[in-house]
């Protein structure tokens, strides 16, 4: 008990440690990230490293959509599509014009973020529901762009991608979404941390409220929309040189509610949290192929589940249990301690 | 002494076939404290937001210390230094209460305040009686009310506008928020509150203008609208005020 009370105490008072502040992380996070980073020394498994590399791939993606639904209350239902505007924009550059795949996925993500920023022009003035419609709509008419653009997409033949790492294994693809996911974590982290962050929160829960304090609503829905888009933008380019083939169907709507599932299992406004429950509902789902006919009915049900159970989702629990452990061990609360 | 802080002009607000402000003039001097009443529908809120910038009115015209604001933002407006209060209270109820005020005291201040200690020294002021770290969803109608007026004076506003903050308050819970508001008013802020409680309106207010569909049927101090033949008429219809008189 002593031990687990000393560990504890010595979170909080690395907690305020300069370089965990800068960064945005726990030490918490800071060892898990250690632990995935070693973790190819020791997994041989490449279905488990693809898995491995999916969840991350997801996570990351949860997180960038927890960026604009946790906090402004907006569902991007047009996410994905951003996605998929990062993939070919990458894939293209790089088998059309011989760009660099570093350039490519920054042009990708840069070229997603133009179009989030379009999207949140459109739906400023739209109340939470019809700006969700007007995204998912946005996000439909880029499919069908994708679908009917033949001669430089290749509509549903699917386009191929060029390899990134000719001849190295897994290993080079899960260090680069780790990096992808890490950076995504810590900048989306820091902005939400900043006084940004309390205006996106602001505008979340009151709209009204927020404008008549003087947060500016529209300049910051159009911000949240053009960051969450970036890295949508980003991690679809890391997701076509994964894949290796690109097809329209990336864009679907389904991706996005897939992404959405796993931000409300992980508990929405905590960031992480869709990161955790894509490691826990993606191996699952690999290992129950057979299921996958009825993935969406499954995940349908688990959100309902959550969110009727566990409203604020997996973060929640966590939160919980922290605090039951601070309550066994008869510890005051964090700043006490730290 | 007095310099005109605001003046509205011939304002009206219409909603489809429905004019809810009708050719509403006033004008508000500095460090007053200013009623409006008015029975129920008559347009008190619908003038207040087109003051606050929450509508743009069809036609007329707003001025704040002169500066002509008709159809800016209500956050622009804020910044400038019009503050207000919801007849529904209006919180951020996944916040603590400190981070409530403090949203006014960041975005809502012409130069922006990042200061656990100012918002504290606010919340004192209004006398708010729970810990500071308490989540707004968590409070009551009144500590809601009390918490929405310590966001509204954190933007430094000159100009408070409330919306009936007196409803539902206990005789006692009244007599704190009167006193109050006159504290506000000897902060130097200009108040304009709409209000049904005549308790509160009477004590405070030094000149109230009457709003009866839509339109300004009286003005002057409260002994003056008491007396009044049309007020009589609006707020308990023809027979009755012959009978009052």
């Amino acid at each position: 008990m002593t031990n687990l009370q000393s560990i504890l105490n010595k979170q909080n008072t690395l907690s305020d440690n300069k370089f965990f502040k800068l960064l945005g992380v726990s030490p918490f996070g800071v060892a898990v990230f250690i632990i995935l980073a070693l973790s190819p020394l020791f997994i041989d498994d490449q279905y488990v490293m693809h898995l491995l590399i999916s969840s991350l791939m997801f996570g990351a993606l949860a997180i960038g959509f927890d960026f604009t639904v946790g906090f402004i209350n907006i569902v991007n239902f047009g996410y994905a599509a951003f996605m998929g505007v990062g993939a070919y924009t990458s894939a293209l550059l790089v088998s059309r014009l011989d760009l660099s795949p570093v350039l490519a996925m920054l042009a990708g993500s840069i070229l997603a973020a133009i179009l989030g920023f379009l999207i949140g022009l459109l739906t400023l003035r739209l109340r939470g529901m019809f700006a969700a419609i007007m995204a998912w709509f946005f996000g439909i008419t880029l499919m069908s762009l994708a679908a009917n653009m033949v001669d430089l997409t290749r509509g549903h033949l699917g386009l191929n991608v060029p390899i990134l790492f000719p001849g190295a294994g897994r290993d080079a693809y899960f260090y680069l979404i780790l990096g992808i996911t890490a950076v995504t974590y810590i900048v989306l982290r820091k902005i939400i941390n900043s006084h940004i962050g309390l205006a996106f929160r602001a505008i979340g829960q009151n709209i009204e409220a927020a404008r008549s304090s003087g947060v500016d609503s529209t300049k910051y829905r159009v911000f949240n929309f053009t960051v969450s888009c970036f890295f949508a933008g980003l991690i679809g380019g890391f997701y076509a040189f994964f894949v290796g083939v690109l097809t329209p169907a990336v864009m679907h709507t389904r991706v996005t509610v897939e992404i959405l599932v796993l931000c409300y299992i992980g508990g929405r406004g905590s960031l992480w949290g869709g990161l955790l429950a894509a490691f826990l509902v993606i191996p699952i789902f690999e290992y129950l192929r057979p299921l996958m006919e009825i993935r969406l009915i499954i995940y349908g049900l688990l959100m309902i589940l959550v969110m009727i159970y566990y409203p604020g989702g997996l973060a929640a629990v966590y939160a919980q249990l922290v605090d039951l452990i601070r309550d066994m061990l008869g510890m005051k609360s964090k700043s006490v301690t730290g | 002494m007095s310099n005109i802080i605001l003046e509205t002009k011939d304002v009206v607000k219409k909603f489809g076939g429905l004019i809810a402000v009708k050719n509403v003039s006033m004008q508000v001097k500095e460090g007053e404290i200013f009623g409006i009443i008015g029975p129920n529908g008559a347009g008190k809120t619908t003038l207040l937001n087109s003051v606050s910038g929450v509508y743009k009115p069809e036609e007329g015209q707003v001025f704040f210390k002169g500066e002509n604001i008709t159809n800016q933002g209500a956050h622009v407006l804020c910044r400038k230094g019009i503050a207000r209060t919801y007849q529904i209270v209006n919180s951020f109820p996944r916040m603590t209460v400190l981070e409530n005020v403090k949203i006014g005291s960041i975005f809502g201040s012409a130069i922006p305040q990042d200061d656990d200690a100012k918002a504290r020294e606010i919340l004192d002021f209004v006398g708010f009686p729970l810990p500071v770290d308490t989540i707004a969803g968590n409070l009551n109608t009144v500590q809601l009310k009390y918490l929405e007026l310590a966001r509204a004076l954190a933007t430094n506003g000159e100009l408070l506008l409330l919306d009936e903050v007196a409803a539902g308050l206990t005789p006692g819970e009244l007599t704190e928020f009167i006193e109050l508001i006159k504290r506000i008013r000897d902060r130097g802020i200009t108040v304009i509150t709409i209000e049904h409680v005549m308790k509160f309106i009477m004590t405070i207010c030094e000149r109230i203008i009457v709003l009866n569909y839509g339109e300004k049927i009286a003005e002057g101090t409260p002994e003056e609208i008491v007396n009044d033949k049309l007020v009589l008429e609006a707020y308990l219809g023809k027979e009755h005020a012959v009978e009052a008189e």
